[in-house]
């Protein structure tokens, strides 16, 4: 499994030998040679069960003293079948699946799926519906940093920064379940548009809850970024390179970190992201400092994403794809007529009919490039989809980036990588 | 106006190394095109993204990897993603490969696929992209697609006595996995879910005994490194002898009681064993 790293016997060193011992002082020379341990590597278990591997994830270390020199890291306790899952029910049945790949951001994944499928059948979804995607998925955003962030905050001893960074994200799941009626995982997208229209609401409670995030996102970061121990704890801890986090296949905030500027929002631009003004932070050192300020900033540009989607977002106009074959008729029709409950029918029974063909289609996740690979072959159930979790490839990244740094700074940057289990195990 | 992957990949390696069967494709796959189905009539069905070069055998895997690597007009160094297809019902070479890359600095993307079949090996990607490492686990583990040369490939998100590979079409949803006994591993002294070379001995640790190279309980990834393999491998016929013995007389906990000479000696014999089931 790991290699037998350099680490042998650690050569006993006495600072103290030489030092005179002076009568006068009060200072008296320290034996350390007598409290000499052997040196040999310590192979140390963590997790599932340790807190913060969200116990989904297991930990094998290699320690020499408490400087790690190997890891493994095995994850899959969270695997639940979601590929294979997909491919016995119909396509609008993955969305509450979808739902529970980043539980953290459950809307970017819905929003994900829905534009691959809508890819696959050649369709575009309604502006109106587009910018409700977008503000859905930033407010997703939103609180997947935040909850990273105080997350990370956390890991260090900072209970405050934590408690701050997850009210706001209940803020942010209350609009949503005001929007969705469901706090956590909404199965709310549908292929062709999404389960119901905004609420007359949604503009003035974006409007008051705007100024209300950039309040606490002021206020943590007055607490955190210059704060010295959470500087000397996360600044040169966790590095990672560029060249290597490409090659591995890194993405998001945890790439962005690294100096590298790729987020697919402004790369390959998907619903409206062309029309908005927002600019994508980098950092340079790739280290855990970096990654939270990456997140701190991806929240303040999200906000004005939120802004601008706002006001542009027209009140009037449909919300779903005019077309009988995708979306479920009128309620009062389907009681009413035949036609309708025929439809209503086989949209639920044979689900909707995806022609024949394949699709890669990347959004940009929480984690980073959230990737579905679909296959169809033209019946009303997917043949084969395989998400591209960016957990997964982040998570892999850890292994060089704890490697020479203490035991105690695995947790940290563990929970700045932002692995959500249900993302990464699947 | 840039040349597609597919061409390229035809004038660098062998043209013969593009399989003819599949249409050629010329558009550059981005993010989210609509893709083209390209139905190969029955018994041969295969959907691709669109754009995706499909490369005619094993042998012209890797040099086709390693030219979208090194390629100037390629540069794809960014490991995007790995994957399988099943399709039974071609017969022969039923799984499609599909590798997905992406190139940092052109900022174009490219994909390559593989037809396979069952007893296929097909050449790491490792040596290339780093981050083949795990995508190749999972798809060893998820297909049963072996790769040559993989430094570590193991079963990553399934257990290892996990029977099948759950994404092959024949492996029915609704299917269900034997219990598993407890692992077989002779004296470990640790509790189920450790391999012999994993986690901590499950004992109090004697220094002055590990010192002097007494301390039976030393982990054997450690005692390796140590250099005491040897003296530890007379140790393990020794255990296995006792062992044997022990499963004659259906391994009595007093037995292990006896044999166990200090506290943490007694419980892990026989938890560890398979005689407690």
């Amino acid at each position: 499994m790991s290699s037998p790293a350099a680490t042998g016997a650690l050569a006993p060193t006495s600072p103290r030998a030489t030092v005179e011992a002076d009568p006068q002082s009060l200072d008296r020379p320290l034996d350390t040679t007598a409290i000499e341990l052997p040196a040999e590597p310590m192979r140390l278990n963590m997790g599932p069960a340790h807190p913060s591997t969200h116990g989904t994830i297991r930990m094998v270390l290699d320690l020499d003293g408490e400087v790690v020199v190997n890891v493994d890291i095995q994850p899959g306790y969270l695997h639940r079948g979601f590929e294979k899952s997909c491919e016995r029910g119909t396509w609008n049945h993955v969305f509450p699946y979808a739902d529970r790949l980043n539980y953290v951001s459950p809307m970017l994944n819905n929003v994900g799926f829905a534009l691959a499928v809508e890819t696959l059948c050649g369709i575009e979804v309604p502006e109106r519906c587009q910018y409700y995607r977008v503000i859905l998925g930033e407010l997703a955003r939103i609180s997947d940093h935040f909850t990273c962030n105080g997350a990370v905050c956390m890991e260090l001893g900072a209970f405050t920064p934590f408690l701050w960074l997850i009210k706001v994200r209940d803020w942010v799941y209350d609009l949503l379940e005001e929007e969705t009626g469901a706090r956590v995982t909404h199965s709310f997208g549908r292929i062709g548009g999404m389960a119901e229209p905004p609420t007359a609401t949604l503009k003035s409670r974006l409007a008051d809850l705007i100024p209300e995030i950039e309040r606490v996102l002021a206020e943590s970061e007055k607490m955190m970024v210059r704060n010295r121990i959470f500087m000397d704890r996360t600044r040169g801890v966790g590095c990672l390179s560029q060249q290597r986090a490409l090659e591995l296949g890194v993405t998001g905030p945890v790439l962005r970190s690294t100096g590298h500027e790729y987020d697919v929002r402004k790369a390959e631009p998907y619903l409206l992201y062309d029309r908005f003004d927002f600019e994508i932070p980098v950092g340079h050192d790739g280290d855990n400092y970096d990654r939270f300020m990456v997140r701190m900033e991806e929240v303040r540009q999200s906000l004005a994403i939120l802004r601008q989607a706002s006001a542009q977002m027209p009140d009037e106009g449909p919300v779903n794809v005019d077309d009988p074959r995708l979306i479920l008729p009128d309620k009062q029709a389907v009681y009413s007529t035949i036609e309708a409950t025929i439809a209503h029918f086989k949209l639920v029974m044979e689900g909707v009919k995806v022609p024949a063909g394949a699709v890669y289609s990347c959004t940009e996740g929480g984690n980073g490039e959230l990737g579905f690979l679909l296959v169809s072959n033209g019946s009303g159930t997917p043949y084969r989809v395989r998400v591209r979790p960016p957990c997964w490839y982040n998570l892999y990244a850890v292994h060089g980036m704890v490697h020479g740094n203490m035991l105690s700074d695995v947790v940290p940057t563990f929970g700045s990588i932002n692995m959500i289990g249900g993302e990464c195990d699947r | 106006m840039r040349r597609s992957v597919g061409e390229i990949l035809r004038e660098t390696l062998d043209a013969r190394a593009i399989d003819p069967q599949a249409p050629p494709q010329s558009q550059e796959p981005t993010a989210n095109v609509r893709s083209r189905s390209t139905d190969l009539g029955a018994g041969a069905e295969q959907w691709l993204p669109e754009g995706t070069v499909p490369i005619a055998t094993t042998d012209q895997w890797l040099p086709a990897a390693r030219q979208l690597r090194e390629h100037p007009e390629l540069a794809m160094d960014h490991w995007i993603d790995l994957t399988a297809v099943d399709y039974p019902q071609r017969g022969d070479r039923r799984f499609d490969l599909l590798l997905f890359v992406r190139s940092s600095t052109l900022g174009r993307r490219a994909a390559l696929c593989l037809r396979l079949s069952e007893t296929d090996c097909v050449p790491s990607l490792t040596s290339v992209w780093e981050g083949a490492v795990w995508a190749e686990r999972e798809v060893y583990d998820m297909f049963g697609i072996a790769f040559a040369g993989h430094p570590d490939l193991r079963r990553i998100l399934l257990y290892e006595e996990f029977v099948g590979h759950p994404l092959r079409k024949d492996y029915p949803i609704e299917g269900v996995q034997p219990l598993v006994p407890y692992r077989k591993a002779p004296d470990i002294h640790k509790l189920p879910p450790f391999g012999a070379d994993e986690g901590q001995p499950w004992t109090r640790v004697q220094w002055k005994e590990r010192l002097l190279g007494k301390d039976r309980h030393v982990s054997p990834a450690i005692a390796w490194q140590q250099g005491q393999r040897e003296a530890l491998h007379v140790r393990e016929d020794a255990e296995a002898e006792r062992h044997a013995g022990q499963s004659e007389q259906e391994g009595s906990d007093e037995e292990a009681l006896r044999n166990g000479s200090s506290f943490g000696d007694s419980h892990p014999a026989h938890i560890a064993g398979d005689s407690a089931r």
